[in-house]
């Protein structure tokens, strides 16, 4: 019978998992589904701690993060695209090539 | 059930604003963008009905069973916010038309984004908490791109995403952490929660959740050592957007951020040697790297890095000691006011010369402009923290709070840091005054302009002198 401790470290397994991806990944769509992991796993703990409280908080919390989370993943493939379309990648590294090293300012 | 917690009213100014930029959006698309010239009085419109319920006796009190507050700090963030929004969209408008920016777009992320600043400062529990930070951040984010046929904007929207969301994803982490073991989501109660724990192996998850959050706050006002995208967000983005981002953005951050410190009191020996390191290492930082820049813009951005630090030293003051949040409440009016009007300035003056914000362009501005250079002067001047300006009232509360809390070594290191940032502000007066124009031919600026300049000096000048006036109305406010 799993516990909620068992349910803590999970989410804190799957929130280093996703930490690690988006410091060692140079892809952007790569760290945007690690960012949607530790947003995860945040809901997993959420719902947990609730569960095991015996309140509904924490279910009602996760509804609402994984609203915003799926308002910020529209913003962010929007500005992916908007690069992919000028630079022809999504490779962080190449973008900044293409940017040369002294940037315009407006 | 009892509905008397349930006072809607309590949101009104939020609500008037994000339905102001509703409106806009409505108008926008029933017109066909013909007539896009009349939305920023709309939206001005939403902005004066939101700062007059402010002070509406309704919204001063608490709502929404204790999710919406209506403390000081909740109406000082407002009405922060809604004096960076009066003085930032007339000149954002006329900044996007001049560069065939969208109009519409602009006006109505703004209103998104301040609606969202507007809660956070405002937020009782932490599912506000969170959801005002994204709702000014996944605003903030499109604003950043809006000028996406330049590459600086496209980088300065992707860094601006990536760094964010990931500062998200500790923020809710930590959050998830410290509600589930403190057992609940009630901002104020928290203290109490965490009290209940101590001792057990509960209280583990909650420091891990209370670090974690901090991170992750530390992220979005942008201090050290999570301070490396502001360089590239602040100089990428459009410069009306810039200003608002360092402006009101940040003094809402740390209205929510002190609202968590202060329930966090209970346990301030966990953060506040954290926090105080950053806010050491932010000064320093910020402040030297803001003196070699020659670029103007990237040395407000860098400064405003460097009130970021101060910021964080007044914050420390309040949970660790119960002290109040006045400090920090004092300086963020007269560092928004005097940065919002600089910003614009910038613009103008950048436009008018290399178009490069260079530091040059100042030169022999006092020739083209008397009145111009004067009132760069005083704004600058007063974010150095000179008397008898705002930002030395403001400095001056904040070291003294950080003195009476015990934290006399991080005081000295603000007053010395001071100093530096002085020579910083100095150079473009140095500049305006004391070099031959490269130039000739006046400056002219437009009324808008011209109106927010003056206005954004009166008010450093009244908030130095009469420092009790802005005080005293806050602290009348609510419970």
């Amino acid at each position: 019978m799993p516990t909620l401790n068992h349910y803590l470290l999970l989410a804190i397994l799957l929130f280093g998992l996703g930490v690690t991806g988006v410091l060692i990944r140079r892809n952007a769509l790569v760290i945007l589904m690690c960012v949607e992991l530790m947003l995860n796993a945040a809901n997993l703990a959420l719902v947990a701690f609730g569960r095991s409280g015996g309140s509904l908080e924490g279910q009602a919390f996760a509804f609402f993060s994984m609203t915003v989370a799926a308002a910020e993943v529209a913003v962010g493939l929007a500005i992916v695209v908007l690069i992919f379309r000028h630079s022809g990648s999504t490779d962080l590294e190449s973008i900044r090539l293409v940017g040369g090293g002294a940037r315009e300012e407006q | 059930m009892d509905f008397s917690g349930l006072n809607v009213a309590a949101l009104l100014p939020e609500l008037l604003v994000s339905g102001g930029g509703l409106l806009v959006m409505a108008l926008h698309a029933a017109f066909r963008g013909r007539q896009d010239r009349q939305l920023v009085w709309v939206s001005l419109a939403s902005v004066v009905a939101a700062l007059a319920f402010c002070l509406n006796p309704l919204t001063v009190e608490p709502g929404y069973f204790g999710s919406a507050l209506s403390d000081p700090m909740a109406f000082a963030g407002r009405i922060t916010v809604l004096a960076a929004l009066v003085l930032l969209l007339p000149g954002g408008v006329a900044y996007a038309r001049s560069r065939n920016l969208p109009q519409a777009e602009y006006l109505s992320l703004s209103l998104f984004a301040a609606t969202g600043m507007m809660a956070l400062a405002s937020a009782g529990d932490l599912i506000v908490l969170f959801l005002a930070v994204e709702v000014l951040s996944i605003s903030l984010y499109c604003l950043a791109g809006l000028m996406g046929e330049r590459e600086s904007s496209r980088q300065a929207a992707l860094t601006y995403f990536l760094a964010g969301s990931f500062a998200s994803g500790f923020l809710l982490f930590g959050m998830a952490l410290l509600s589930g073991s403190a057992g609940t989501l009630d901002i104020a109660a928290l203290g109490t929660g965490l009290a209940r724990v101590s001792g057990t192996g509960t209280q583990w998850v909650a420091l891990g959740g209370v670090v974690l959050m901090i991170a992750g706050l530390l992220f979005k006002v942008g201090a050290v050592p999570f301070h490396s995208w502001v360089a590239e967000v602040y100089s990428g983005s459009p410069t009306v957007v810039t200003a608002f981002m360092s402006t009101a953005a940040k003094a809402a951050a740390f209205a929510g951020f002190g609202r968590v410190l202060l329930a966090l009191g209970s346990v301030s020996e966990a953060w506040v040697p954290l926090v105080g390191i950053c806010a050491g290492a932010t000064m320093i930082l910020g402040n030297f790297t803001a003196l070699v820049q020659g670029n103007f813009k990237r040395m407000l951005a860098f400064s405003s890095v460097a009130h970021a630090g101060y910021l964080l030293l007044g914050l420390m003051a309040v949970g660790a000691a119960g002290e109040s949040l006045e400090a920090v409440i004092f300086y963020l009016l007269p560092y928004v006011l005097a940065n919002a009007a600089l910003f614009l300035v910038a613009a103008k003056v950048s436009q008018a010369g290399s178009g490069n914000y260079k530091l040059d362009d100042y030169k022999g501005l006092a020739r083209r402009n008397p009145w111009l250079a004067g009132l760069l002067a005083l704004l600058l001047l007063g974010l150095a923290g000179m008397p008898p300006l705002a930002g030395f009232m403001g400095k001056f509360m904040v070291f003294s709070a950080a003195v009476r809390a015990g934290h006399t070594g991080l005081a000295v290191l603000g007053i010395l840091t001071s100093v530096v940032a002085v020579f910083t502000y100095l150079r473009p007066v140095v500049y305006a005054w004391f070099h031959e124009p490269e130039e000739s031919g006046a400056l002219n600026l437009d009324g808008g302009l011209a109106f927010v300049v003056w206005v954004a000096g009166a008010g450093l000048l009244l908030l130095g002198l009469w420092p009790r006036l802005w005080l005293d109305l806050c602290a009348g406010i609510g419970v």
